[in-house]
């Protein structure tokens, strides 16, 4: 099968899916500072040598220009082998028209969540008001890790429903769609669906273990205990902070959920978010 | 001999150097073009043998034999390569023809070149100046065997920084005057333009001949080489020096990095030293780069002919090569690529990545800090060039606008998408 992206905006459940997945695959028992294999396209390091150039003195249209031979780099050196890798960069196309992820190079998950809920996850996560978040995701030039002299590569996300688009529209690209509210509704079918698609014959004793070894307290719990390395150090709360559906609702004020559904609305309906989009323009505030 | 593989389309389609690793992305971009992959077989110094049948696969993909030719002559390898395609049954008839052309013309030129310079140094000897032939003539004789063997069409001598004055007054006498759109440096301006612009040399130009004389008080604009401005201007006072051999190299490689590479024909350089040079030269080469914290930019020309030339790797460069193999990656990057793309000279990428030949942290600030804050022989005229406070004025008049563009450079985030 070789490389499975699993891409997604940030606070969409990327995480939580990684727990299953090394829940499941693993030897271990789940640890959230050793979740399944890093990906190695986001560090500068790996940009460098591969490349062959000094990525901290290109632009990231001259970064993204790279990405695409890099990730059939990655693929080619990875074989048939199936590795499940992290992502949170929009699949845009380059100045040369390329797309990032090279459909070739991988399969992709693509994990879904409502753009409120992310809006309001979003906000202690980086340390930002809530109003920021909403800023940001309706941004289109957002590009996140755009710190000078950082080991990781910036990567462009565009607003929530261009990095949306620009998955599950890439040309050619295999796209395995999953929500987050569905994760919470039947983890266990969402983690036999993501299996199936990557090839893996699902045992349902181990994929309900699995479930059972990544529940969201035992997450916190060990978030408690050891911290987690991808938390920023700019953040007023866990990153395992609520772990619920709809927290919006108490921490997105009407006006910033209008806006958001205003920005959105597409890309919410086509997800099936459409009650959601129903129920913010019932409550009649817009941006 | 060191492992060469064949990468781009296919077997024989070009032979790489994989002594340092597989090729990066910006190597095989470079390999994917049938006319590079053909100009870096026949060109090298030792030709492969099944030449024939990579002109043959080249002609398969459809290559473009005008472009291939224009190729050849932009990075000044014309000699080379019709030395190793001449009696190429593959090679077309018409290109054929015109290779043999455009390679009598450019050994017309180059023999005319080499004759102007044994003039001026006839001349400058006459008036009591010792000098020093760099680059062009002394390369193609001491490592082709005659000057019509390499494209040249300059003539480069170093003379003593003291004797610069009484260097132009002789190229003067001999002919020489104000080259197109540059100011002719006096003799009494001489030593203005030696001490106060990021300069090396005095440009002039013949034009009845048509050549082009660089007198040089220094080799090269980048004041941070001291240790080998010093060896060879030892040269220049004692050409039967020991070290001939180990001073003339350091500097072959140490101008071919400071202009990123961007003529093969420096590389090739580069590639006919890694076999001619022996293990004591190399210890010397070593020594001196170290002295003058250039390592990286001494090894980047070996580095790089062994992998695009299939160059030797001389033994003695094996551990230092080995040991800076991450950072030669890079910027051998840079000399294959024009990413980045705006890295005009005033630009602050093009700063760093010049600056990256320094191994030291404090020659890479003095190196910024000279071309940032003095003027450039572009801005050389009657105003800046006087001595004196009104001269530092018209200096730093002239200076301005770059430094704004370079402010301008920091300001602007290099990360931003361009459009």
């Amino acid at each position: 099968m070789g490389i499975v992206w699993l891409a997604s905006y940030p606070k969409s459940g990327n995480t939580w899916v990684r727990s299953l997945l090394t829940a499941y695959l693993g030897d271990d028992a789940v640890r959230i500072d050793a979740l399944g294999h890093s990906n190695p396209l986001v560090t500068r390091r790996w940009f460098d040598d591969v490349v062959g150039l000094s990525s901290g003195i290109l632009r990231l249209d001259e970064i993204e220009r790279y990405r695409p031979a890099c990730s059939r780099l990655l693929a080619d050196a990875i074989g048939d082998e199936l590795r499940f890798m992290k992502v949170h960069a929009a699949n845009v196309a380059s100045t040369a028209g390329e797309r990032l992820f090279a459909p070739e190079a991988g399969a992709a998950v693509y994990i879904a969540r409502n753009p409120l809920d992310v809006a309001a996850s979003m906000a202690p996560f980086f340390g930002w008001p809530v109003e920021r978040a909403v800023d940001v995701l309706c941004d289109e030039s957002w590009v996140l890790n755009d710190a000078a002299g950082a080991m990781i590569l910036p990567d462009r996300l565009t607003s929530w429903s261009g990095h949306v688009t620009s998955w599950l529209d890439a040309p050619g690209q295999r796209v395995h769609l999953v929500r987050y509210e569905d994760l919470h509704a039947d983890a266990a079918a969402v983690l036999t669906g993501i299996l199936g698609f990557a090839g893996v014959t699902p045992v349902p004793g181990e994929v309900a273990a699995a479930v059972e070894a990544t529940r969201f307290e035992r997450l916190r719990e060990q978030e408690a205990e050891r911290g987690f390395p991808e938390h920023t150090r700019k953040a007023t709360a866990p990153f395992f902070r609520s772990g619920v559906v709809g927290a919006w609702r108490r921490e997105l004020p009407p006006r910033l959920a209008g806006r958001v559904v205003q920005r959105h609305r597409e890309a919410m309906v086509r997800l099936g978010y459409g009650d959601l989009v129903a129920e913010v323009e019932r409550a009649g505030v817009t941006a | 001999m060191t492992a060469v593989r064949h990468v781009g389309g296919g077997a024989a389609a070009g032979c790489f150097g994989t002594r340092f690793g597989e090729p990066s992305v910006v190597e095989r971009d470079l390999l994917a073009a049938p006319a590079t992959r053909l100009l870096l077989l026949a060109a090298r110094p030792a030709p492969p043998t099944d030449l024939a049948s990579a002109v043959e696969l080249a002609a398969e993909e459809g290559i473009d034999w005008p472009a291939f030719l224009r190729l050849a002559r932009s990075h000044r390898l014309t000699p080379h390569v019709a030395r190793s395609l001449a009696g190429c049954g593959a090679v077309p008839e018409a290109a054929a023809a015109r290779l043999t052309a455009m390679a009598a013309r450019a050994a017309a030129r180059s023999l005319a070149a080499a004759a102007e310079t044994d003039r001026i140094s006839a001349a400058l000897a006459g008036a009591g100046i010792p000098s020093l032939t760099l680059k062009g003539a002394a390369v193609a004789v001491w490592l082709y065997g005659g000057p019509d063997r390499r494209m040249f069409v300059d003539v480069d001598v170093l003379v003593p920084p003291a004797d610069v004055g009484a260097a132009i007054a002789v190229a003067g006498a001999a002919g020489y005057g104000p080259p197109p759109r540059l100011h002719m440096v006096t003799p009494a301006q001489a030593p203005v333009a030696r001490k106060r612009f990021f300069a090396h040399d005095a440009a002039l130009f013949h034009r009845d001949r048509m050549v082009k004389l660089e007198l040089h008080w220094r080799a090269f604009n980048d004041p941070t080489f001291r240790a080998l401005e010093t060896a060879l201007q030892g040269l220049v006072r004692d050409p039967g020096r020991a070290d001939r051999s180990a001073v003339l190299a350091a500097h072959v490689l140490v101008h071919g990095a400071a202009h990123r590479y961007h003529r093969l024909g420096w590389l090739m350089d580069a590639a006919v030293l890694a076999g001619r040079l022996d293990a004591g030269d190399w210890d010397q080469v070593v020594r001196l780069a170290e002295a003058d914290g250039a390592l990286n930019a001494v090894l980047l020309g070996p580095y790089l002919a062994h992998r695009l030339f299939g160059a030797p790797v001389p033994a003695a460069l094996e551990a230092p090569l080995t040991a800076r193999v991450g950072a030669l990656r890079r910027l051998a990057g840079l000399t294959q690529t024009r990413t980045p793309d705006d890295s005009g000279t005033d630009q602050p990428g093009a700063l760093r990545l010049h600056s990256m030949l320094h191994d030291r942290r404090r020659d890479r600030a003095r190196y910024v800090a000279t071309k940032l804050l003095r003027p450039t022989a572009v801005d050389m005229d009657d105003r800046t060039l006087r001595p004196g406070w009104r001269g530092s004025l018209s200096r730093a008049r002239a200076q301005a606008p770059r430094l704004a563009r370079f402010a301008a450079g920091i300001v602007m985030p290099r990360r931003r998408p361009a459009g």
